[in-house]
């Protein structure tokens, strides 16, 4: 868990003059606006949120394509489910559980090929991870007793600027964002899910537990006017919290206070690997590594890919190499903080008012939907003047707090209304939606590219390791021989 | 896992403790058969399927050449993958620690000399601050470079061919020094190549030099730097460039710690205080107001990022 680090005396948030800020320039004042991942991974270990913040490696315990693809898969798929016995469009009862189970066979194998899995591949999905998953709910009967009247909301994102956790005799404010797997109000669950975990296993998957807590919080957090409007009067305080793997259902305690001191510690360990100027960090970090190549850690997707590296001996340059790209792994991050991380803040920060001046966000109204376009009504500006907005997401339900965001694009506009097209056949609740740029958008979009970023530093650092195990090799791989022009700073020595 | 797969997982597993251990590859992970509990019928089959071979001495280990056994082992994915660190690696993992030693002596060597003699520190200050400017490449705001008549590129170009200059400057404040070439003869008091060939300093007009210096408000910045500071800046980016053209940079990434460890404690050593108090007495120096006013000098008044 958490390598121990002493918790911040506060949290540095960007101030006034920041949020305003026209033409940002420089370090930034400011701590990022963490994701849950983010946490997820501090609290692993330093390494990883180091990976995360500087070599823009993400979950750590996600684990590598295609199992990303697949959870993925699974989750939109019981979502899919869900809905469909809701619906009706599948119905379960009056047939026994084989039978159920057949049914269930043949939606998963139609679903897995539209999102564009083979029909094997979706065949070996449905043994190793809907089959099990399937059984056991129609065996407690959890599937067959959904009704029309149920309600569950699913890929909810959260966000909240200062989210209280205790600390000693006071508490400490952070911000986090996240989203939520699913919320069921029905059965009032908060619910985590994975495709991690195997049929004997007694504790849920590695710091599973510890996600779904942290967006609990999260949601716990939020104020009645933060959230959707039909969620007046739920008090998510008396939910339950589970991770869900396709074996079982892992109750997880509310109250956990091994849990706040982690998260006391990951908040620590993100601002200083982010913001301090502290020279010790590096060192501190890798010295506070949760494994060694000796003793790797079992889960971690990082040992020997991102961490103990295979180390070639060419191109021979490598320390300069690293030594030169360090700095600009800092410097892509805070291009991320000016750009994707300050968004974050002046989204929650700033007035409803101000983020529409700002153009930050602009107000529009629902006129119809059908399939998966949305006909949009712009409010207090001219659709024509759209510019920008032609991939967006938009928050049909909630506000910018809690609600689901769906990314949608642009394909015709007719007067002052707009018509977008959304990437997921979801069903759109509200008749109020926030129109937002989006985190993946073309370049002509206000909202920042960040992932962009991101990648440079996952290329850089992939560049940073390449190499040759022999002399012959090196100077056959232009890129080697290109790193050595570079960064070699040694001719007359190597001769 | 069967009780098979449990057998092959304790020869894996043999193989790379003695690997850790420092045993030769050749004569790696073999173990007694009676040891490992395999039973005949169980060698006869491993031997056959070429996961294992044997020694003379009828020991037996993981064929690890036979790359086709990872295929059938999938679960043993991570002991692979150790496998393949200490195998691979074993070389550049020796040659980093001897590496370490070396660049251990080297500033050892050179603290003593600036402790025998003061004489070395404006050449160590000269380089040192040097590169520390080069490598930042004195950002400043776009209004201020625009009013001195620098393009943006310009700025970018002018003030790296200025940075040897600004370096001897600010080396004067400790001690004599006239040019660069003065400050890289320290480079064969250290045992070194003359670094001049590949080291070579511009020569940066006066008139644009002083321009740059009204645009950063150089002489207000400087002047309240004080001796130990200047002299901590300069010695720590020195010891990294030396180091660096000594080819003592630590190739493995896990080792860079126990590298940054080193330069500390022979900074450390020197000016006889511990790595906390380095930084602290550094850094109240540097938060001291007129410096903090101007925007620059956080990113360029540092220790080096890879320490």
């Amino acid at each position: 868990m958490t390598a121990i680090r002493e918790p911040l005396p506060r949290w540095r948030y960007p101030d006034t003059q920041t949020l305003s800020s026209v033409f940002p320039s420089g370090r930034p004042p400011f701590a990022p606006f963490p994701t849950v991942t983010n946490l997820v991974n501090a609290n692993l270990c330093p390494v990883a949120v180091y990976h995360d913040l500087l070599h823009g490696l993400d979950n750590a315990l996600m684990g590598q394509y295609p199992q990303e693809k697949r959870g993925e898969l699974f989750q939109k798929f019981i979502a899919h489910l869900k809905f469909a016995i809701r619906n009706g469009s599948l119905t379960l009862t009056g047939y026994d559980i084989q039978t159920q189970q057949g049914r269930i066979r043949t939606h998963f194998l139609s679903f897995a090929q539209r999102e564009g899995f083979s029909l094997n591949e979706a065949g070996d999905l449905w043994r190793e991870y809907v089959e099990p998953y399937s059984r056991r709910k129609l065996q407690n009967g959890e599937l067959i007793n959904i009704s029309p009247s149920d309600q569950f909301f699913f890929e909810i994102s959260v966000a909240n600027d200062h989210i209280p956790f205790a600390l000693d005799a006071g508490i400490r404010n952070y911000p986090l964002r996240g989203r939520i797997d699913e919320i069921d109000f029905t059965n009032r669950r908060i619910i985590e899910r994975t495709i991690k975990g195997g049929s004997t296993d007694n504790t849920p998957p590695l710091l599973k537990d510890y996600q779904v807590w942290l967006l609990a919080k999260l949601l716990c957090s939020l104020e009645l006017n933060q959230m959707p409007s039909s969620w007046n009067g739920i008090r998510f305080q008396d939910f339950s919290l589970f991770v869900e793997t396709p074996f079982n259902d892992f109750p997880i305690p509310f109250d956990n206070s091994d849990f706040v001191t982690h998260t006391h510690y990951s908040y620590a360990w993100i601002n200083d690997i982010s913001l301090s100027e502290s020279p010790r960090v590096n060192q501190e970090v890798f010295e506070n590594a949760a494994c060694t190549p000796v003793n790797p850690h079992p889960v971690c997707a990082h040992p020997f890919i991102n961490c103990f590296v295979h180390n070639y001996p060419y191109p021979q340059s490598r320390p300069e190499i690293r030594q030169a790209f360090q700095p600009w792994y800092r410097l892509l991050l805070w291009e991320q903080k000016w750009k994707g991380h300050l968004w974050q803040y002046q989204l929650l920060l700033l007035s409803r008012q101000e983020l529409i001046n700002r153009g930050l966000i602009l107000e529009a109204r629902m006129v119809s939907s059908s399939g998966n376009q949305l006909e949009i009504e712009i409010i207090g500006r001219q659709a024509s003047s759209l510019r920008g907005y032609e991939y967006c997401t938009i928050i049909p339900y909630g506000s910018v707090f809690c609600g689901l965001r769906i990314n949608a694009r642009l394909i015709r506009v007719r007067g002052n209304n707009v018509f977008m097209e959304y990437e997921d056949n979801r069903n759109i609740i509200s008749h109020e939606v926030l129109l937002l740029p989006s985190e993946i958008s073309p370049p002509i979009m206000k909202e920042p590219l960040t992932f962009l970023d991101r990648q440079t530093q996952s290329a850089l650092f992939r560049l940073q390791h390449i190499g040759a195990d022999n002399l012959n090799r090196a100077q056959q791989r232009s890129v080697i021989q290109l790193l050595e022009a570079i960064f070699g700073i040694r001719p007359i020595q190597r001769e | 896992m069967t009780v098979g797969e449990k057998k092959v997982e304790r020869l894996l597993q043999a193989l790379i403790e003695d690997l850790i251990n420092g045993v030769e590859q050749r004569e790696a992970g073999y173990r007694a058969t009676d040891d490992l509990g395999l039973l005949p019928s169980e060698q006869k089959y491993l031997f056959k399927a070429k996961i294992i071979e044997k020694n003379s001495k009828g020991m037996v280990r993981f064929k690890f050449a036979n790359i086709e056994t990872r295929k059938q082992f999938k679960s043993f994915d991570l002991l692979f993958k150790q496998l393949d660190y200490f195998l691979k690696n074993k070389e550049v993992l020796d040659a980093d620690l001897q590496r370490l030693e070396n660049a251990s002596k080297l500033l050892e060597n050179l603290v003593k000399k600036l402790k025998d003699s003061q004489e070395h520190w404006p050449k160590v200050i000269a380089i040192g601050w040097w590169k520390m400017l080069e490598s930042s490449a004195l950002p400043s705001e776009v209004d201020e470079i625009l009013k001195e008549g620098f393009s943006p590129k310009d700025w970018a170009i002018k003030t790296v061919q200025s940075s040897p200059q600004l370096g001897i400057e600010i080396a004067n404040r400790v001690g004599k020094i006239d040019s660069s070439d003065e400050a890289l003869s320290l480079f064969s008091e250290l045992g070194l190549r003359n670094m001049g060939e590949v080291f070579i300093p511009f020569d940066g007009d006066n008139g644009t030099i002083q321009k740059i210096k009204k645009v950063l408000k150089w002489n207000e910045c400087v002047v309240i730097l004080t001796q130990e500071t200047i002299k901590m800046l300069g010695l720590f980016w020195f010891s990294l460039v030396v180091l660096e053209f000594a080819n003592l940079l630590p190739m493995i990434e896990e080792n860079s710690p126990r590298f940054i460890g080193i330069i500390w404690t022979n900074v450390g050593a020197l000016f006889e205080k511990d790595q906390l108090k380095l930084i602290d007495d550094l850094k109240q120096n540097l938060e001291i107001s007129p410096l903090q006013q101007m925007s620059w000098t956080t990113d360029v008044f540092r220790i080096p990022e890879a320490i």
